[in-house]
């Protein structure tokens, strides 16, 4: 049912990113005037002017990756959240950014890209693959696991598994290597460069339509696998999108991002809190913008700090707050399951 | 296990009421219940519907014609009960699965005849299992199908609430003119609770239509007395 609180909520939602983003793009960092900002953005000024490579780049790229990214990891977790029916799941907590930095780490430092060339596309690959990987090995123990619990302390030990993988390779990598990785495991919005935003953007976005598709068979997914199927839902094909999408969306984000922790869970479960619809099309945009909120929120506060706080220290700060009040608030509603 | 032969059975044609599908645990009717939903292949014979064998349709036409209730509600969400009804016109609906204002007068009226209109605005998770059940029998009704089969929909229900569902099943056969199957484990009250019987037993399905033989066929099934 759509209702006004949530046409409300998304329009609200979209007006505050839209703020932040011009609060992001125009004031935040170098002192510049607001109507030199503007001039520039209105392709007044031409590209070897040095205000325009870092309003660009410093401000409205990263602006951008940041909606895109902590909207894209909200889908993710909303997601996985009603797929494997726990409302703690997400893309961190599975193991699923774990996978990924697998990939990642492996082309860093396991000799994978020659030194000096740009090895982006395959860091992406590499990236998507270890997620999928480790949802399929995920499924696969889910199989045998029916509890819910278990199977986030499954997605706990993947995670610890890889982080030891992790470490054995530092033994190998030199020191350059190593120092790369351990900035990307920070996270950052700011090191998608120029030539990758669009890839990004274009992985971020279709992940989202793609997902705004399933929303019929989302709504069905909470009776459980069995009822969407005798709701005439394609589960097989369902299932396979849910991963495709998810894998994609969490490992294109932990590829040009980092492992950005907590907003996957956090955001899922606080719209679902605030909306007053049941219906995945208007959740899933929901999570979208929220997402983006708390990604470009999280930037800001990133560039106040003069770039010196690390992305997933603030999104610690923020998430980790946000989900244990949402399990005080749920442990009642979602008792059930 | 794969190709193993359950049980064998003569044609059985069935057009409405309410039918109960009795046997031992194992004996199939789980098994005999997926085929039906067109979840499970059969190795020999046919279940058609309509006159096309059940393996022909799609998952989507199927949910078109039949609902299920399985035993134990499970819902993820804090869905209100309202919105747990309107999942069952998911068959009916777009691709963005909007309710249109005919779908939420259809749940309202669903919710009245099985008088559980007052809990409309409740949320599911809050209500008692009984009502739970109840609620994923209306949501199975809301699917508009001719058939709903239910599997042991009563089996964690006590007396009282076991008998409003088997007086609701009954009803809705009846002034609605559905099929109802639904597989149970209550033997002692069939013949007030359906009016056929398929028993498995002995590898073998016995159909009947005579609730008075029920508890005979079943005694002798069952080898309650000697």
């Amino acid at each position: 049912m759509k209702s006004k609180r949530d046409i409300v909520l998304l329009v609200a939602l979209l007006i505050t990113v839209v703020l932040l983003l011009l609060l992001n793009v125009g004031f935040v960092g170098a002192d510049i005037p607001f109507s030199d900002v503007l001039s520039i953005l209105g392709g007044e000024s031409s590209v070897e002017n040095p205000s325009w490579t870092y309003i660009v780049e410093h401000r409205l790229l990263r602006s951008v990756v940041a909606i895109s990214a902590g909207g894209a990891l909200a889908i993710a977790g909303l997601i996985l959240q009603v797929f494997f029916r726990n409302p703690l799941a997400g893309p961190g907590v599975l193991g699923i950014s774990s996978g990924a930095s697998l990939g990642v780490a492996a082309v860093i430092m396991g000799g994978f890209a020659q030194q000096g060339t740009d090895h982006a596309n395959m860091t992406v690959m590499a990236g998507i693959a270890g997620a999928c990987g480790a949802l399929f090995i995920l499924l696969f123990i889910s199989r045998y696991v029916k509890n819910q619990l278990t199977l986030l302390v499954v997605g706990l030990m993947l995670g610890y598994f890889v982080s030891a993988l992790v470490n054995i390779m530092f033994l190998s990598a030199d020191q350059a290597e190593t120092r790369e990785y351990v900035l990307w495991g920070l996270g950052s919005f700011a090191d998608v460069k120029r030539t990758e935003i669009l890839t990004f953007v274009i992985l971020m976005c279709s992940g989202l339509l793609t997902s705004m598709f399933m929303s019929k068979g989302l709504n069905a997914l909470v009776l459980g696998s069995d009822y969407a199927k005798s709701l005439g839902i394609n589960t097989k094909l369902l299932r396979v999108g849910i991963i495709i999408v998810t894998s994609v969306l969490a490992a294109g984000v932990t590829v040009y991002c980092g492992p950005i922790s907590f907003i996957g869970i956090a955001v899922p479960q606080l719209i679902r809190l605030i909306s007053k619809s049941s219906n995945h099309v208007w959740i899933i945009p929901l999570c979208f913008l929220g997402g983006g909120f708390l990604g470009i929120a999280s930037d800001v506060i990133v560039r106040f700090s003069d770039n010196s706080l690390p992305l997933n220290t603030v999104t610690a700060l923020i998430g980790a707050p946000i989900i244990i009040w949402t399990i005080i608030k749920m442990n009642k509603s979602f008792a059930g399951i | 296990m794969a190709g193993q032969l359950l049980f064998t059975s003569n044609k059985v044609e069935l057009k409405t009421g309410v039918v109960a599908l009795v046997g031992r645990n194992g004996s199939g009717k789980s098994t005999f219940i997926r085929s039906i939903l067109g979840d499970h292949e059969l190795t020999s014979g046919e279940i058609s519907l309509d006159g096309g064998p059940i393996e022909k349709y799609s998952s989507r036409d199927l949910s078109k014609k039949i609902a299920v209730v399985y035993s134990k509600p499970q819902l993820f969400g804090d869905h209100k009960v309202q919105e747990v009804l309107l999942l069952g016109r998911i068959p009916h609906q777009n691709i963005w699965g909007t309710n249109s204002q005919k779908d939420i007068e259809l749940v309202q009226n669903v919710a009245k005849n099985i008088s559980i209109e007052h809990l409309l605005k409740k949320k599911f998770q809050s209500l008692s299992d009984g009502e739970k059940q109840l609620v994923m029998i209306g949501r199975a009704f809301c699917q508009s199908t001719g058939i709903i089969i239910l599997d042991e929909p009563a089996a964690f229900l006590d007396v009282v609430n076991r008998k409003e569902v088997m007086a609701l099943l009954k009803k809705v056969a009846k002034t609605e003119k559905k099929l109802v199957i639904f597989s149970t484990h209550h033997v002692e009250t069939l013949q007030d609770d359906c009016d056929q019987l398929l028993l498995i037993e002995n590898k073998e399905m016995i159909f009947s239509s005579n609730p008075n033989k029920f508890k005979e066929l079943i005694s002798k099934a069952f080898k309650l007395e000697s």
